[in-house]
């Protein structure tokens, strides 16, 4: 057993007593015919944490297969029954909690504060599909003919869902589609990146330990993701396709799946505008800045990516966000004292560096760090804060996704409101202000799925979560979470 | 304590009193039932219109029911006085005004109820006069149903019932329609009439035929929405339906603060749910519940369905509709303390309640607030109808950094109202309903008054003009210890109370049993929240004075009463939720 298995209570959940960790298929451990693995790495060291079983196309097509079968009976279970998995599941989470905090830090990089509170979210949605299991309703309408007939309209599970998710929330993306999907009565098939496979691995395990059938929760680990992508999305029995990822790869799922009409939920990337008018305390709004852009290194895709601070607070604002982000502790998330960890891979701290010297080279400024950190061994960047910045530079049509503050000045609210709206994208959006009348015109006018009104918190169980334009559609958790994977049958029911 | 000599002021007979509410010894008192009780003491009578008593020496000997007596009265006295010619010429001057006075069953006097689809009168052949507060001359007369009558046409809508329930909800939506096509088509004699026995100016009345009519079409559409829900059951084989069905027939009674309105927020819900039902409208404004009636007969609404009984006396005819068994649930609009009657009353039948009651509403003026948009909110919310709608702005808290800019604002404008007939061109506010109203503001105004209060406008009887009217009035200096904070003024009288915290006003803003709406101004959206959430009331405007919406849920709090109309909850109210269980093999 590697040194990395002994800081687990049960590294067996991850699959560290095999040298190739397996997957989970039709309820057991499952290792690709191909004996083929793929090692994953610690983007702290850019060391290898473990291999993992690299499941080829013929073998996701197995793990189709095993869903479907599992759907047959599994739709058929009581609403009360799944709310209860669910529960067991959500317990199960929380006894594993450190276990799967240091793994989410492990395989992802952020800091265990940070894991932390992905876990705790992880397990607030589990809570919450399971109260959502047993309040699935129909509606009884009425009918225009005769008295003696009802209208009825019921949900039903879709069928197959394929799950794909992110590397940037191992754990939090895995729940908030699965718990969803299971409170529906739905099966399914989850393809995580090939970044952080372990989390999803250990879940699965969790799912079948709380008492899932065998084939409800199936794993894909794969290097192939395009190739096994595609099976999901093309496969027949799969009737449903959630995908948390770029809006580039989001076309392309939405393509493949139109051959076979799948119902689809996308996640896409954000652009979001946060925007502080002058009449909100700034040390409350630069607080608020703080805690969710470099929540997660920044790749998080509601992370705020165009700063935009009204002109009169602006250099005041700036100072204090630069002062403050000075004082964050770099380092290997498994410190607890670290506030911002590596970013997943050299390629996000590319993107970065390309950002910056884009935006310098039209005029901006860095007032705080601006450079890879390249003496810690895995892919660090400085915390960075940049001024002067304008429309035209790539940050104001390219999300980010790293460590990166960048800080335009407004001056009125119709001119931030253009450029907060000026891009494709519309997933979250943020206005800092105590005046009610632009508040509410700004929450209104922002094309966005999701604002944060004097709050950075955009992201909970109970709130439905999804964006608008080329950030995708389909909402998750809150009210309309399990929604998504169901389908309304409409019953004209006449009695005799 | 004033006390005054009364055998100068009361003669023996029929009484029209000027005056109210002074202390006067009472030797006994007789009542309904015959049965005669020495009093004691100095007792506060109230005269209204329409009472009977008789004075000997100094004191009122007797305060006669006015009902029971009527008739030994009318014997004794004439059926109509001196003043029925006096209402003659009054009736030639104002039917010049409506074109349709068939809507109003006045084709022969005197105007009759609507029983099982037919027009009918009084057995006994009573009737009882409508005022118009603006001229207080009588407007004509209505038949004054006995309760047996009313008892009857809960039969028939008990009747009507059987069919109506199984009327398909696509006939009740078009016929909702075409009595809101009607409604329009006589938005101008509805209007004429209601600011006749009202009083509130004709612009007022027009505004309600409009918000009247629009319950109707509303309701049109809820009727196709009267969804139940499907559940999934614990145990695998049963599945669960829940439908909803019309409650059976209803008891609906109105104020006359909104002698259209409240009818057919009520009515409509009632009808959309298939409902059928006997309203019983305000003694002192029966026409526009006679003309509602009226264009629902024309719509085609099936015989026995839309029932409307006209009545002097509203406990008699209430306590039929509050334990009448086949009566199913109550609604009513109105004041608290009859609520508390009408519901102790549906007690004994458990019948399903709806009570729209007084309100005290709090009107919240923050420093931060746009003062000219609150002022003029302010005077709209507290002067609509002359101060005669329950949601209407009554105790008025400004915070002290503003409260003198913002009283000269409500004062510029208070300044340029126009008080007068309310079919008069240019009025913008009319009289009161009754002279009882006038008494209970001047009462109100005195007690502010003497305890310490300044009335930069206003302040009396407008008696120029006739005894209902009163002059919009402005206070200052309002306090805590003033009738005016406690109680529902209704009536034209801005109280400006000042206050310096958020916790203090939201004290006293609470501190009342009653909690229906409520105003605040502010521009700060977390006091917005704060404020709104705490105010114990059921309907706040924020930064608007305007709460009242077809589409929003109308209802108070703690002794405003409960249940909520208009908007997708208003037809619950009128239904039944069943349960289905089915177990499947």
């Amino acid at each position: 057993m590697s040194s990395i298995a002994s800081i687990f209570h049960r590294p067996e959940l991850f699959g560290f007593d095999q040298p190739v960790a397996p997957t989970t298929v039709h309820g057991n451990r499952f290792t690709s015919n191909s004996n083929k693995w793929f090692s994953v790495d610690n983007p702290a060291t850019a060391q290898e944490i473990g291999k993992v079983t690299d499941l080829t196309v013929e073998d996701t097509k197995k793990a189709v297969d095993a869903a479907s079968n599992a759907f047959k009976s599994f739709k058929n279970t009581t609403h009360v029954q799944r709310s209860e998995l669910l529960s067991r599941w959500a317990s199960l989470l929380e006894e594993n909690k450190e276990d799967l905090i240091k793994m989410v830090t492990l395989e992802n990089g952020k800091p265990v504060s940070h894991a932390d509170m992905e876990v705790s979210t992880s397990i607030g949605y589990l809570k919450w599909y399971a109260g959502e299991a047993v309040r699935i309703y129909g509606d009884v309408a009425p009918s225009s003919l005769q008295m003696n007939n009802f209208i009825l309209s019921v949900k039903q599970p879709i069928g197959v869902a394929g799950l794909i998710t992110p590397w940037n929330f191992p754990s939090a993306m895995i729940t908030r589609k699965g718990g969803a999907a299971l409170a529906a009565g739905c099966t399914l098939v989850a393809m995580p990146a090939t970044r952080t496979p372990y989390t999803c691995i250990a879940l699965a395990k969790l799912a079948l330990e709380a008492g899932f059938p065998e084939g409800v929760f199936n794993v894909i680990t794969t290097s192939n993701v395009s190739e096994n992508g595609k099976e999901l999305t093309t496969n027949p029995l799969i009737r449903k396709i959630s995908f948390t990822g770029s809006t580039d790869v989001g076309k392309i799922i939405m393509s493949q799946s139109s051959s076979t009409v799948k119902k689809i939920s996308m996640e896409l990337g954000g652009n979001a505008p946060f925007i502080v008018f002058p009449d909100f305390p700034v040390d409350q709004a630069v607080e608020s800045l703080y805690n969710i852009k470099f929540f997660s290194a920044g790749e998080v895709c509601v992370c705020p990516n165009r700063v935009y601070v009204h002109k009169d607070i602006y250099e005041d604002f700036s100072k204090k966000l630069a002062e403050k982000v000075k004082s964050i502790k770099v380092g290997n998330g498994l410190d607890p004292s670290t506030a911002l960890g590596p970013l997943i891979s050299k390629e996000g701290c590319d993107k970065i560096t390309k950002h910056i010297d884009d935006s310098v080279s039209k005029g901006a400024k860095v007032l705080a760090g601006g450079k890879r950190i390249t003496d810690k061994g895995g892919y660090f960047f400085e915390p960075t804060v940049l001024t002067g910045m304008d429309q035209n530079m790539v940050v104001a049509c390219e999300e980010t996704f790293g460590p990166l503050a960048s800080l335009f000045k407004f001056d009125n609210t119709d001119q931030v409101l253009e450029w907060a709206n000026d891009t494709e994208v519309g997933l979250a959006g943020y206005v800092f202000t105590k005046n009610l009348t632009t508040l509410v015109h700004v929450a209104k006018e922002l094309e966005v799925g999701l604002v944060g009104a004097n709050i950075e918190l955009v992201d909970e169980p109970f709130m439905s979560f999804g964006g608008i334009k080329q950030s995708g559609f389909g909402k998750e958790a809150g009210r309309h979470g399990v929604e998504e994977f169901m389908v309304i049958k409409e019953i004209n029911l006449k009695a005799l | 304590m004033r006390t005054k000599d009364l055998t100068k002021s009361i003669q023996v007979g029929r009484v029209f009193i000027n005056s109210t509410r002074w202390p006067v010894q009472v030797k006994e008192r007789t009542f309904t039932t015959g049965k005669t009780e020495p009093t004691c003491g100095i007792h506060q009578l109230s005269f209204f219109k329409r009472d009977y008593c008789s004075v000997e020496g100094n004191h009122i000997i007797r305060n006669y029911n006015k009902i029971t007596n009527k008739q030994d009265w009318k014997n004794k006295f004439g059926k109509y006085g001196g003043r029925r010619e006096m209402s003659k010429m009054a009736n030639q001057e104002w039917m010049s005004k409506i074109q349709d006075t068939e809507l109003f069953d006045l084709k022969e006097q005197p105007a009759r109820s609507f029983i099982g689809g037919k027009w009918v009168a009084a057995s006994s052949g009573k009737v009882f006069d409508v005022e118009d507060p603006g001229h207080n001359r009588v407007i004509a007369s209505v038949t004054d149903l006995a309760v047996e009558e009313t008892r009857e046409a809960i039969e028939i809508a008990h009747r009507a019932f059987q069919s109506y329930r199984h009327s398909s909800v696509r006939e009740r939506a078009a016929l909702l329609r075409r009595w809101y096509d009607l409604m329009l088509e006589n938005a101008d004699d509805l209007a004429t009439m209601m600011t006749l026995e009202n009083g509130k100016s004709l612009s007022d009345s027009k505004g309600e035929v409009i918000y009247a009519a629009n319950f109707l079409d509303w309701f049109a559409g809820e009727a196709l929405r009267i969804n139940g829900d499907s559940h999934m059951a614990s145990a695998p084989n049963n599945r669960i339906l829940t439908v909803k069905q019309p409650v059976g027939v209803v008891g609906i009674i109105t104020p006359w603060n909104f002698p259209a309105a409240m009818i057919t927020r009520k009515v409509g819900a009632a009808l959309a749910a298939g409902c059928t039902m006997v309203i019983r409208p305000a003694a002192e404004t029966p026409f526009s519940a006679i003309a509602l009636a009226k264009l629902a007969e024309r719509a085609g609404v099936p015989a026995g369905v839309l029932n409307m009984i006209t009545s002097d006396s509203a406990a008699e005819h209430g306590l039929e509709l509050t334990t009448n068994p086949l009566v199913r649930k109550v609604s009513f609009t109105g004041s608290t303390n009859v609520g508390k009657l009408l519901a102790n009353q549906s007690s004994s039948t458990l019948k399903k309640l709806s009570l729209e009651l007084g309100g005290n509403a709090p009107f919240i003026v923050f420093e931060d607030a746009d003062l000219q948009k609150a002022a003029d909110a302010l005077i709209a919310c507290k002067f609509r109808g002359s101060g005669q709608t329950c949601v209407c702005a009554n105790r008025i808290f400004v915070h002290s950094n503003v409260y003198t800019p913002f009283v000269q604002l409500v004062y510029d404008r208070v300044s340029q109202f126009r008080l007068g007939y309310g079919l008069d061109e240019g009025i913008t506010h009319g009289p009161l309903v009754s002279r009882k109203a006038v008494h209970k503001v001047q009462e109100h105004v005195n007690d502010a008054l003497n305890k310490g209060a300044t009335a930069l406008t206003g302040g009396s009887v407008a008696s120029e003009l006739g005894p209902c009217y009163f002059h919009p009035t402005v206070l200052v200096g309002a306090k805590q210890n003033m009738l005016i904070a406690q109680e529902e003024t209704f009536g034209p009288v801005c109280a400006l109370f000042e206050f310096s915290t958020e916790e203090e006003v939201l004290k006293l803003a609470n501190s009342t049993p009653v909690g229906l709406a409520g105003y605040l101004f502010s521009k700060d959206i977390s006091r917005i929240f704060r404020v709104a959430e705490a105010l114990e009331v059921g309907m706040v405007g924020c930064n608007t004075g305007v709460v009242s919406d077809v589409l929003s849920p109308f209802g108070g709090v703690k002794e405003s009463g409960y249940g909520r109309e208009g908007s997708h909850h208003g037809i619950s109210e009128y239904l039944d939720i069943k349960s289905l269980t089915i177990s499947i093999d």
